[in-house]
């Protein structure tokens, strides 16, 4: 089983590291603690009283000896009696010296035992001779054996302070060991915790790297593997494995679950990327937060232009109220679809798109943002335009054609009745066109008739409308005239104009042309008679020989 | 120990009071006795301070080496007073001097004669003694010695 299953017991170990320094640092006080009571007690229960017993002993001596002398030298038998009974005293101070000193003081023992011995001979010859000698009043009767009990007595008194002295010496040798000892359990002491100490230190560093660093580091790899798009390894699990462990397995299992996820996102990204239409998502303060590859293929803008730009610059400056207008629906929730705008890109040229919008809300219902998407439809709009212009207007001259030529004369009619100002149509067919078509050919045809067309432009005003209605008519709406003088004058210009020679293949070419006019009048109720009778005028102008105008009259009809 | 310290102090009490009594109390004529040596002795004079440290043993040979052997002669009328003359101390103290010697081991005590007849015998059989008589004890077995003071 392993102990080190999880980080609670992890941190246990190195706790536990730590209070066995701690136990080891206490375990040695105590052996010092106990050395050092080992000492104070031997010195408490054998040193000291060996010390004060021995020096007792010499004070009680020294009376005994001072009583005897008294005794003595005065002839008092009390002194002496006095005397004898410090022997109660010392004797037995002297016994338990030796007791004491027995065990413990292999050298002290002789010395002490000696010294009782000692004393107890010059005690039998003290107590029996000094007293005797004071009841006979004659200490020179026993002369012999009181000098010989004074020198005993001295040597004795000399013995006594000789073991005093080394008493002494024991109690100081005693208190110096005890110093060294002291200083040896500091040193020991010190050595001890340092090393206690550093083993921790390592011991609980090693612990830790291995056990919690190195893993936690792994997972850090993975972590950095993973959002540079490595592949993960998945980690070696084994039996018992801590939280950390499994957090490395939950987390490569969340890292496959997400590569998961990212192939489909990748997938729809691809979608997105390769779709022809742009695709900008904006966020709320409607600033660009990202576009697909068609928006910058469209603008010609890099995506780094565009991320972080306010959308309305990507507008076409026409459009910019209609826009604001419509973001403000879009942020109430609005939806657009297809409608058509135009873009403004790098160029700053205006392309035309269907517009679509809708916003995008987080599950809270917050606005997230607005998807905005665009269709080019630049070649459908130019192809329209062709059909409108195909329908519209001449191929050849560009010239309205017929169609239009009758819308503008319709509109013209309406506003005329409407509002009474005076207008004329002009009918015009080119004079000799056969006969130069057929010499110089259609291309020498259709340039001539280009000719004419521009001539006309030139002629009139641009609020006229000069038309082919085909082959070689033409027709010219003057939207306002003042009066039939100023239709006769520009009618006259035209003749002038047309007149006017053209070089044709290096030849000089005259055309002519037959103008019938027709005024507007508060008869004329539709563009068709006004073309029925302009036209009629034409083919009088013709009939009267062709390259002048006829001003239609009713007389006519 | 302040007993013992008491005790010690209590004798030299005793003794410095013994000394200084002393002299008054055995104040006597300074001619009624004189120092005998051994006939043959070659001494004739001595000072009174040599007589003083032969009496209290701390002189113990005569100049030719032979060991000086003091007797006290306890003859009562001459004691005091070659005490007070010679040892400039009290018979009574001098007594002191002489158990604390015994006491003490520091030396036997000198031989005790009680008249001077004993005196005079002894001396005059003993080559290297010295003693005191009264004058009139003298005999030729033993030399008067003059004290030079």
């Amino acid at each position: 089983m392993n102990i080190l299953c999880n980080i609670r017991c992890k941190i246990w170990a190195c706790g536990s590291v730590a209070f066995l320094s701690y136990l080891a640092i206490t375990l040695a006080t105590a052996w010092v603690n106990s050395e050092t009571q080992i000492f104070i007690t031997h010195a408490q229960r054998i040193d000291l009283p060996l010390f004060s017993k021995g020096v007792l002993a010499n004070s009680l001596l020294n009376a005994q000896n001072q009583e005897y002398e008294n005794g003595l030298l005065a002839g008092e038998q009390g002194e002496v009696h006095q005397a004898n009974m410090l022997h109660n005293q010392i004797a037995p101070l002297l016994d338990e010296m030796v007791q004491l000193v027995d065990v413990n003081h292999n050298d002290l023992h002789p010395s002490i035992l000696s010294l009782r011995d000692e004393y107890n001979n010059y005690y039998v010859m003290a107590s029996q001779y000094y007293l005797e000698a004071v009841q006979k009043n004659d200490i020179f009767a026993f002369r012999n054996e009181i000098h010989q009990l004074g020198k005993l007595q001295a040597s004795l008194s000399a013995d006594f302070k000789e073991v005093a002295g080394r008493l002494q010496e024991m109690i100081n040798e005693d208190f110096e060991k005890n110093k060294q000892r002291i200083e040896f359990h500091t040193r020991f002491l010190a050595i001890v915790f340092i090393l206690s100490f550093l083993v921790a230190i390592v011991v609980v560093n090693w612990l830790a790297n291995r056990e919690i660093i190195v893993p936690l580091g792994k997972i850090k790899m993975m972590i950095d593997d993973f959002g540079r798009g490595r592949t993960i390894e998945k980690p070696q699990s084994s039996r018992g494995g801590d939280e950390i462990q499994e957090l490395a397995s939950s987390f490569w299992q969340m890292t496959s679950d997400i590569q998961l996820i990212t192939v489909s996102r990748n997938y729809v990204d691809n979608i997105i990327n390769n779709m022809s239409d742009s695709l900008i998502v904006l966020n709320p303060d409607l600033t660009i937060q990202t576009t697909n590859h068609a928006t910058l293929n469209l603008l010609h803008f890099s995506k780094e232009e565009l991320e972080g730009r306010h959308f309305r610059t990507i507008f076409s400056h026409a459009e910019k109220a209609i826009v604001d207008s419509l973001f403000h629906g879009f942020l109430e929730g609005k939806v657009v679809t297809n409608i058509e705008a135009f873009y403004t890109g790098y160029d700053e040229l205006p392309i035309p798109v269907y517009f679509s919008a809708s916003p995008l809300y987080f599950p809270d219902g917050a606005l997230q943002g607005i998807s905005c998407m665009a269709s080019d439809i630049s070649e459908l709009k130019e192809q329209r335009d062709n059909l409108e212009f195909l329908a519209n207007f001449d191929k050849l001259t560009g010239l309205p054609n017929r169609n239009l030529f009758f819308d503008r004369l319709t509109v013209t009619v309406s506003e005329a009745r409407r509002y009474g100002h005076l207008f004329a149509l002009f009918y015009l067919d080119l004079d000799n066109f056969k006969p130069l078509n057929d010499k110089y050919g259609h291309a020498a045809g259709d340039h001539a008739l280009q000719e004419v067309a521009r001539r006309l432009q030139e002629t009139v005003r641009d609020s006229d409308t000069v038309s082919r209605l085909g082959g070689d008519e033409f027709a010219i709406l003057l939207s306002r005239i003042k009066d039939a003088g100023e239709t006769i004058m520009i009618a006259t210009k035209i003749l002038d104009i047309i007149g006017k020679p053209f070089l044709i293949q290096g030849d000089q070419c005259i055309l002519g042309i037959s103008i019938g006019i027709c005024l507007s009048s508060t008869e004329i109720t539709s563009a068709d008679d006004l073309v029925k009778n302009a036209d009629m005028a034409m083919y009088a102008a013709k009939a009267q020989g062709r390259n002048r105008f006829i001003l239609f009259s009713p007389e006519q009809v | 120990m302040m007993l013992t310290l008491k005790k010690r102090t209590g004798g030299l009490i005793l003794a410095l009071w013994l000394f200084a009594v002393g002299p008054a109390a055995g104040a006597t004529a300074q001619d009624d006795f004189v120092l005998v040596v051994n006939s043959e002795n070659d001494l004739t004079t001595i000072n009174r301070k040599d007589a003083e440290l032969i009496f209290l043993k701390k002189q113990r040979s005569w100049p030719d080496g032979k060991n000086i052997s003091v007797v006290i002669n306890e003859n009562p009328r001459i004691y005091d007073s070659f005490s007070h003359t010679v040892l400039r101390r009290s018979s009574q103290q001098f007594l002191v001097f002489r158990k604390q010697m015994l006491f003490r081991g520091q030396g036997m005590p000198p031989l005790t004669l009680k008249t001077d007849q004993d005196v005079v015998a002894f001396v005059g059989e003993h080559i290297g003694s010295i003693s005191y008589v009264s004058p009139d004890a003298v005999t030729l077995a033993v030399k008067v010695v003059s004290i030079l003071q």
